[in-house]
């Protein structure tokens, strides 16, 4: 979750470090919580290498991708490594993404059909990126207790489904830490069933602010299985191309 | 009966058999006449002819040469549903052996000939069951010919041949695989018929008894006639 | 002719003096005619069921579509709701039943899976008529009305989502504009039928269907089941009349393929009777020749006695046609009791899905079709005696001078 969009937030986090801290003083209302951690999150803009591994029983691979983001709604990733994957490329323009194949040399408009289709393979799906801020419109939020980690203000949140929404998940349930930081994200199906689970593993400095270095989703009855996403590096609020969001970027990248 | 016109007339009867290069003449130019009333046997070597004879007399065969008339009728001019039918009206057949059909009862092996004549059923039933008894076979009409005896089976056969009043009995060797009281007590039957029935008989057999009973007998040689007691008996 | 009277019980003594080789006969012509029958009555079930089965589930006796909707099967290529002169034809008496729909591809989302299949808006009071579906609700209920929100789904789709009764699921289409458009649904109710059809067809009410895709009171398709199959013609020439620029078909045009398959099963009816018939005519013309053959010289004889070759053949025909009639009768009354016996549904759940392959559902319902059963059968015996003609006329045939010469 939250793959293209997050990296670039972080910056914005620290930005309002202060302003971060003073919120839940000042009113512990869940709904700010979660749209302060997003809209921290969302640097005007970013660019970020990032290490995937895929982890299965028998086996495990590795990734490398660049991302780049612009606002809310603007997305672009190509990965660059291993040899196989290089080219790959997803370009998310509000509501429509794109993906290219190398070798296919192909640009296809993600139609509904692949939205479950896993995202080269991860534990990610191409509907995790297509949805990533869901959880802001189409739930309810409250507050469901507190915790003290590493000396900050853990809130608990819990997400359920505003009625009629197009959500799938029964509820969410979300850990954010009073810096925007979010610490833990867990995906329950309609019988309240832990379905999946996104744990923050590492967090350290990047930019000069506190990160989450080390994502890993975990499906919840698959053990041995999981998706981890590291950020070596990172750069927000960086002035990008306009060029770099379009269709013939997505195919012939320029730098 | 003196001489009234014959009922069989062969004049100049030849026939010959080909088979692949050979060719073999069984009839050799025969002329005999049967008179209404004859009981006749005819004799022979094997191979001289008289089974040739009977069957082209009974219209069984149709002759390489010459002609035969059955009581007025040139055989010769009829069709084969014509001879048929003449078989069926004028000449009653009594074979050797395979007289009669095996599935039908005694008294349903005479009836089947006024079957084919159109008989009416109640009608064929009593002439049928007289005919069996005018043989000796009363109580045994609802035989199968597998039940009756070789004797007995000849018996029906002569009923059957008689029971359509013919103008002629043909009889190929009736007696030949009968015992030499049966075949005694047969031709006696036969005997007696011809002269009850006034139906003609021409009978060909080896038997010297069979032939000593006889009012004419014939010899055939080579397909010839070669010795007529009847030439004898009464010239022309 | 002397009549049958002897001629009849004659033949009949004749069948029984070989009885090893008449049972011989006559097991081969019921055992043929038997598996002729009854496989017949086998595929007809099968063609039916099929049939049922890709008609019952939406297609019907036909549609009606807009004109380019069979090539491009989504909500582009939709139709007004119908108009006062349709409607005046549909609701005539040539039709038992119709039904408008919107229907559209789509993507159905659970917790676990996110699957394609059709989206179907439907009004249920119509569908009624028309469509095994609504009775065919195994769990939860069908839908109410055409503002019914709820979501009837396959139950083989429904497990594939690992979702069941009660369950949200979202439903992704494209609509008027273009544009992705979700909507969340209630699954109400769970319906059984081939696991093709269970995959492929999500049902909900024709008001939100509508709705989500923004189509007003559009439509994307008409079905209509016929009184009369053989009418259709006319109601598809009357509703092509009635609605100028739709696209009207019967459903032999809508699914050739199950068109192509009934009339395929027919055809392969009468391909296993005559291979069935060229057995049995081997083996009565078999038998009857060695019957003949044995029997040369009583055939000699009844000609001797008077007995036309005409009527030797008739006698012998006879003798095949009882021969062979008993068979008939045999094998007829064998299979008739085979077919009455699973009138009740062969089942063909030990086949388990596999049936579904050939399009079949999974009871098969053999029906007698006396018709086709006397037919059969009268051609069958009709056929045995014509073949039986080439033994007859030997027997025929077979000169009388045989009598004599072969005597001794």
């Amino acid at each position: 979750m939250f793959l293209v969009s997050r990296r670039s937030g972080l910056a914005a986090a620290l930005l309002a470090g202060a302003l971060a801290i003073a919120g839940p003083a000042a009113a512990a209302d869940a709904t700010a919580l979660l749209k302060a951690a997003f809209d921290n999150w969302r640097g005007k803009s970013s660019r970020a290498t990032i290490e995937m591994t895929i982890h299965r029983p028998a086996w495990e691979r590795g990734l490398t991708m660049q991302s780049w983001t612009e606002g809310d709604d603007k997305a672009l990733v190509r990965f660059t490594a291993p040899a196989k994957e290089r080219g790959n490329a997803t370009l998310k323009l509000g509501h429509e993404t794109w993906i290219y194949n190398p070798k296919l040399n192909q640009t296809i408009k993600l139609p509904a059909s692949m939205l479950a289709q896993s995202w080269l393979g991860s534990d990610f799906s191409y509907n995790d990126l297509a949805k990533a801020e869901d959880i802001l419109t189409d739930y309810t939020h409250r507050i469901t207790g507190t915790a003290t980690v590493d000396g900050h203000t853990a809130y608990d949140i819990e997400a359920v489904p505003k009625p009629g929404a197009p959500v799938v998940w029964g509820k969410q349930a979300v850990r954010v830490r009073d810096d925007g930081v979010m610490l833990r994200e867990a995906f329950y199906d309609q019988d309240m069933k832990l379905v999946r689970v996104m744990t923050t593993e590492k967090i350290g400095p990047l930019g000069g602010r506190p990160y989450p270095l080390v994502l890993v989703m975990r499906p919840a009855d698959e053990p041995g299985r999981w998706t981890r996403i590291e950020t070596t590096s990172a750069q927000f609020d960086v002035a990008l191309p306009a060029s770099l969001f379009t269709r013939s970027n997505l195919e012939n990248p320029r730098g | 009966m003196p001489s009234e016109a014959p009922i069989v007339s062969c004049r100049g009867l030849k026939k010959r058999y080909r088979t692949g290069a050979v060719e073999t003449v069984a009839l050799n130019g025969v002329d005999l006449d049967i008179a209404p009333g004859d009981f006749a046997t005819l004799a022979g070597p094997s191979g001289s002819g008289k089974t040739t004879l009977l069957n082209l007399i009974g219209g069984l065969d149709t002759p390489s040469e010459g002609e035969v008339v059955v009581d007025g009728v040139r055989l010769g001019e009829l069709g084969k549903n014509a001879l048929t039918d003449l078989r069926l009206r004028k000449i009653g057949f009594v074979f050797q052996a395979y007289n009669l059909i095996p599935v039908l009862s005694a008294v349903e092996n005479v009836e089947f000939i006024l079957q084919l004549q159109g008989v009416a059923p109640a009608e064929r039933r009593a002439r049928a069951t007289a005919a069996l008894k005018e043989v000796g076979l009363e109580g045994m009409e609802d035989r199968r010919p597998g039940f009756l005896s070789g004797g007995q089976q000849q018996r029906v056969a002569v009923a059957r041949a008689l029971v359509s009043r013919p103008s002629i009995v043909l009889a190929d060797e009736p007696t030949a695989n009968l015992d030499s009281k049966t075949a005694g007590e047969l031709i006696d039957l036969m005997a007696r018929l011809n002269a009850e029935a006034g139906a003609s008989f021409l009978i060909s057999t080896h038997d010297a008894r069979v032939i000593a009973r006889s009012r004419r007998h014939i010899e055939l040689t080579d397909g010839r006639v070669t010795s007529d007691s009847a030439a004898a008996r009464e010239p022309a | 002719m002397g009549g049958l009277s002897l001629l009849a019980p004659m033949a009949w003594r004749n069948l029984w003096r070989n009885p090893r080789r008449t049972w011989i006969t006559l097991a081969v012509v019921a055992v043929g005619l038997y598996s002729i029958l009854v496989f017949a009555a086998l595929l007809d079930a099968w063609a039916r069921s099929s049939r049922d089965a890709a008609l019952d589930v939406l297609i019907g006796s036909g549609q009606v579509h807009a004109p380019r909707y069979l090539d491009d099967q989504t909500i582009a290529q939709r139709m007004a709701a119908p108009g006062a002169r349709l409607r005046a034809v549909l609701d005539g008496p040539s039709v038992e039943g119709w039904a408008d729909r919107v229907r559209t591809p789509a993507v159905i989302q659970s917790e676990y899976k996110t699957l394609p299949a059709e989206l179907l808006g439907v009004r249920p009071a119509r569908e009624r008529a028309i469509s095994v579906v609504p009775r065919d609700v195994s769990a939860g209920r069908y839908l109410a009305g055409d503002a019914d929100g709820g979501i009837v789904l396959g139950a083989h789709l429904a497990k594939r989502l690992k979702t069941r009764l009660g369950k949200r699921v979202i439903v992704m289409a494209q609509d008027a504009t273009g544009a992705l458009a979700q909507r969340s649904f209630r699954v109400v109710g769970l319906y059984s039928a081939s696991q093709e059809d269970e995959d492929r067809f999500a049902f909900t009410g024709i008001e939100p269907a509508q709705a989500m895709l923004g189509i007003g009171t559009d439509v994307s398709e008409i079905s209509f089941k016929l009184a009369d199959d053989a009418g259709a013609p006319a109601t598809v020439a009357a509703l092509k009349a009635a609605g100028p620029g739709l696209d009207v078909r019967p459903w032999t045009a809508l699914a050739p393929l199950t068109a192509a398959m009934n009339s395929f099963m027919e055809a392969f009816v009468y391909i296993w009777l005559w291979i069935m018939f060229v057995l049995m005519a081997i083996g009565i013309v078999n038998t009857q020749l060695m019957a003949v053959f044995e029997r040369v010289r009583e055939f000699g004889l009844l000609q001797a006695l008077g007995m036309r070759p005409r009527l030797v053949l008739a006698e012998v025909l006879l003798e095949s046609a009882l021969l062979i009639g008993l068979g008939v009768l045999a094998g007829a009354a064998a299979a008739v009791a085979t077919v009455l016996a699973f009138s009740g549904g062969v089942d063909l759940h030990f086949l388990a899905r596999g049936a579904e392959f050939f399009g079949a559902g999974h009871v098969l319902y053999p029906r007698l079709a006396p018709a086709q059963f006397a037919a059969v059968s009268a051609l069958v015996w009709a056929l045995g005696v014509l073949v039986a003609l080439w033994p007859a006329g030997k027997a025929a045939g077979s000169s009388p001078a045989e009598v004599m010469s072969h005597a001794q």
